[in-house]
């Protein structure tokens, strides 16, 4: 028998301080009385008493003591070792995506899962079985199931993902059972080397099985032609590996091998390599290993053509009498939105443009000027927008708002970037420096919540922000004139309008190579009437693209995701790809850590015991009970 | 010492009370009590044939005139008697408040009042050890009694007391009135004596038994050495639980009843007076209802 606490038990001097108490309490008390003759007489009218009643003086006594005795105890909480007791089983199994390596065509997973049923099969009858897979997060499949075959079923469904996996999350949700239940046997099975304490038992599944991958793959114009670059690892020896460059002129195309070399790659060092080729465009260019390893998966990874993109069409109205006044700032933003490239900036004035109109453009700026009536179906840019504007802009003036002092740092504002972690806020403050800016005068604006703020003052008015508008168009607002700051000479102006230029004229996606476990932006271009998405495993999604200007997508599948781009008008369906490789850390097996958890455990015991003591504390409590009912009465009685 | 103060008022209400005595009257000439034989007093009783040497002063006239024959008139003879208290002045009498010595005292007062007020004498003896010392001597009317009652406030409690030892020795009388005994009776057999002895001089006998409420009813637990007030060598020790008081409460139900078992053998009358009871209870109600007043 041991104790959980064995601090309760100094309950237990509470003994001798009672029996002193009751030594003390059991001294006679000497008085005076008018006679004792009463008293002497009452001899004769006592009558005989059975033996053990003369321990009812001692009762109290020994109650007391029982009580303190069992209440120490309780504290303490003790532990009684039972031979061939039943246990607790929790598991912590790896999903990760190296689990899905394989060794003489069986998948670590499936030998992870043999291993658990193997613990199910040599449990004592009785036992409780809890699993956490640890995938890209932690969740509980089952607990306190204690239906062997059942835990069983509940195992054989589960398979691993292709993302690192939260080992953190499965090993606290891990601590706090085990805190509960010190009697639990805990096992971790996985196919990385975890550092583990003696509370958990680490049962490793990878086979020594070696596996290649690629790391810092890449290609660029070399030579007249593309150079695919990169390293390949080898993680458990030493290999010669022949990589290979396959090239598709169309993104769903069939590939044709272009390139090919054989590097040594020494074991768990990164071995560069080059695929120099005379192709000078691509719409899909793959670099593979040709090698037969424990995981195929990561032998492929698959790049599209980051400059195959629309050219950029875009209007520039300037306000008429600015031109007039010679106060006109248009060139600023001109220069950056060339400079942000693949854009024709069209300038024209107010006065032209509310004559003639325009049209035909992807994107209208509007310089300290609003129109009438919005464009549709573009983007548009409201710069120092005042007036003019339908309601179709979503924004609302309220004031300008210009610091009183003319002169020092009291004459200007510093507007704050962004901190938002949403998905079109880190694409809007991408590669931004975040350097201050001075802003002397500004709109300040009555903006739905839709739109998301760049810039901000105060944390109360959004100086620049970008959302759809009532058109369902992509809108950005400045809420100053360029001129009226010292932005135009900052480099993140050039950034920023680069970002709001890629915002403006989406492409569905913004970026094509993944790796498992991002998550991926998929823009709603304008017209689009809906998304289908396709993973590598073909399972089809339709993406909710209604009043939303981006997707987020997670990807838990490697390979290659299809975007089907359905438009307003077309017939045709716009196909796009993007490609999810496995995590490098995925790749190797040798990555771990320490999954430790606090606490001893005790060792083949069952807590049944300690439970129905509970009944017997209460018969104890009822007795104490009793026995104070009982003195009442006699209270009662002699009043 | 124990002050005795007089509530007139309350010996005023006594007025209306008187003893009710049972035996044969043999006090003095001059008192309020008839007696059985006849005397001179101005009430008329019955009539008598005329016999030699008989007082002719006593002859009815007016009944010769009628009947020719020779009558004459008897009238009641009326005593005045003796009342006699005994009072236990022990230790044990004044322990603790000394409430049962108050008691004891101002029942003493209020029958000495009661007895001067049916013109009859009265005299206070207070039993020490083996003695009986006369605290108040042979008063009679009010104004004696008044001069006389604040005697009793220098009566000491103190020591042991032993009753049939003090009371046979002294003059108790014969068949003159009334005898009263204020006691705690906590003893043996030591009152059997006194009450045979004053039973068979024929006087009216009144046994009043004073108990404290601690006394008949104990509050006390737990373990205790209990020390006489009268012997210091005498003690008790017992660890005092519900048993004991059980058997306690017996021997006081004991005592009380052998007590009056006994007086009632020998026509006298007992009473119990707890010493925390009002006079006016105990002389209104406790007496009266007992028929020792009337």
């Amino acid at each position: 028998m041991s104790f959980y606490y064995p601090l309760g038990l100094l309950g237990l001097i509470g003994i001798p301080v009672i029996v002193f108490i009751y030594i003390i309490k059991s001294k006679y008390t000497e008085q005076t009385v008018s006679s004792t003759y009463l008293w002497e007489l009452s001899e004769k009218f006592l009558k005989r008493r059975k033996p053990i009643s003369k321990l009812t003086g001692i009762v109290s006594l020994l109650l007391q003591l029982f009580a303190v005795l069992i209440v120490s105890v309780s504290i303490a909480h003790p532990v009684f070792t039972v031979p061939d007791s039943a246990n607790d089983v929790y598991i912590i199994l790896d999903g990760s995506a190296s689990m899905n390596m394989q060794a003489g065509g069986v998948t670590r997973f499936a030998a992870a899962q043999k291993r658990v049923n193997r613990i199910i099969d040599k449990a004592r009858e009785g036992s409780s079985y809890s699993l956490v897979l640890a995938g890209d997060t932690a969740q509980v499949v089952f607990e306190g199931v204690t239906d062997k075959e059942q835990a069983k079923v509940f195992v054989s469904a589960l398979s691993a993902g292709w993302t690192a996996s939260d080992c953190a999350s499965a090993m606290t949700m891990a601590q706090e059972y085990f805190d509960a239940n010190r009697s639990a046997v805990m096992y971790l099975v996985t196919d990385k080397p975890y550092e583990v304490n003696d509370a958990l038992t680490l049962i490793d599944v990878s086979g020594g099985e070696n596996n290649i991958a690629f790391a810092d793959y890449d290609y660029e114009p070399a030579d007249g032609g593309l150079c695919g670059t990169g390293h390949v690892i080898s993680y458990a020896r030493d290999e010669v590996v022949t990589v290979e460059m396959w090239i598709a002129d169309e993104r769903q195309g069939a590939a044709e091998r272009v390139a090919q070399t054989q590097v040594l790659a020494v074991k768990g060092q990164p071995t560069p390599f080059s695929l120099p080729s005379s192709h000078t465009q691509f719409a899909r260019l793959e670099l593979r290993i040709a090698a037969s390893d424990a995981m195929a998966e990561d032998n492929l990874v698959v790049m599209y053509d980051r400059e195959k993109a629309q050219v950029r069409r875009v209007l520039l109205v300037r306000n008429a009498e600015d031109i007039k006044d010679e106060t006109d700032d248009s060139a600023y933003l001109r220069f950056a939105m060339a400079a942000a490239g693949k854009a024709e900036v069209d300038v024209t004035d107010s006065e032209t443009y509310a004559a003639q109109g325009a049209q035909g453009y992807g994107m209208y700026v509007f310089n300290g000027y609003t129109p009438d009536e919005l464009p549709q179906n573009a983007s548009v840019w409201l710069i120092d927008a005042i007036d003019g504007a339908d309601e179709k802009t979503g924004v609302s003036y309220r004031d300008h708002f210009t610091p009183r002092d003319q002169e020092g740092p009291g004459s200007y504002v510093v507007p704050e970037y962004t901190r938002d972690t949403t998905a079109l806020a880190a694409m809007l403050t991408k590669d931004l420096v975040r350097r201050p800016i001075a802003v002397r005068t500004y709109a300040q604006y009555s903006a739905a919540r839709t739109f998301t703020p760049v810039l901000t003052v105060n944390g109360e008015d959004h100086i620049v922000f970008a959302g759809l508008n009532k058109n369902s168009d992509r809108q950005v607002v400045f809420g100053f004139r360029i001129k009226d700051s010292d932005f135009g000479f900052r480099d993140d102006f050039l950034i920023l309008v680069h970002n709001l230029m890629e915002y403006s004229f989406p492409s569905v996606l913004g970026q094509t190579d993944y790796v498992c476990g991002d998550t991926m932006a998929v823009n709603v271009v304008p017209g689009c009437e809906g998304i289908v998405l396709t993973s590598p495993s073909g399972k089809s999604t339709t993406l909710d693209t209604i009043g939303n200007d981006v997707c987020e997508v997670a990807l838990h599948e490697t390979g290659t995701y299809t975007l089907a781009v359905k438009r307003q008008g077309s017939n045709d369906t716009e196909i796009v790809s993007a490609f999810a490789s496995v995590p490098e850390s995925e790749s190797r097996s040798d990555a771990g850590g320490a999954m430790l958890l606090s606490g001893e455990r005790e060792f083949a015991y069952s807590d049944g015991f300690y439970d129905k003591l509970i009944v017997f504390f209460i018969a104890i409590a009822v007795l104490l009970l009793a026995d104070w009912g009982v003195y009442c009465y006699e209270q009662y009685q002699l009043r | 010492m124990h002050e005795l103060v007089i509530n007139e008022a309350f010996l005023q209400r006594l007025e209306v009370l008187q003893t009710a005595l049972k035996n044969n009257i043999a006090g003095m000439f001059g008192g309020n009590h008839k007696s059985k034989t006849f005397g001179s007093s101005c009430e008329f009783s019955d009539y008598r044939n005329y016999m030699p040497g008989d007082d002719i002063t006593k002859i009815d006239w007016n009944a010769y005139a009628r009947f020719e024959s020779l009558y004459l008139k008897l009238y009641l003879d009326e005593r005045q008697l003796h009342t006699k208290i005994y009072i236990d002045v022990s230790r044990s009498m004044a322990f603790g408040s000394g409430q049962k010595a108050q008691t004891a005292l101002e029942m003493a007062a209020a029958l000495a009042y009661l007895s001067v007020c049916e013109l009859d004498r009265v005299s206070v003896y207070a039993v020490h050890d083996s003695e009986v010392t006369e605290v108040i001597s042979s008063v009679a009317g009010k104004e004696r009694f008044y001069a006389e009652i604040g005697k009793l406030n220098e009566i000491t409690f103190g020591g042991d007391c032993f009753l049939s030892d003090g009371i046979l020795p002294s003059d108790v009388g014969y068949g003159d009135g009334l005898s009263v005994v204020i006691s705690d009776f906590l003893t043996d057999n030591d009152y059997e004596n006194a009450i045979d002895h004053l039973a068979d001089k024929k006087r009216d006998l009144l046994c009043v038994q004073v108990l404290s409420a601690e006394e008949l009813n104990p509050k006390v637990r737990g373990k205790n050495i209990f020390h006489d007030s009268e012997n210091e060598g005498r003690t008790y020790r017992r660890n005092i639980n519900k048993d004991i008081i059980k058997a306690y409460r017996a021997a006081v139900r004991y005592v009380q009843e052998r007590l009056q078992n006994y007086c009632a053998a020998r026509g006298a009358q007992y009473m119990l007076v707890q010493d925390d009871r009002p006079m006016e209870e105990i002389f209104f109600e406790r007496l009266t209802m007992a028929g020792v007043l009337q």
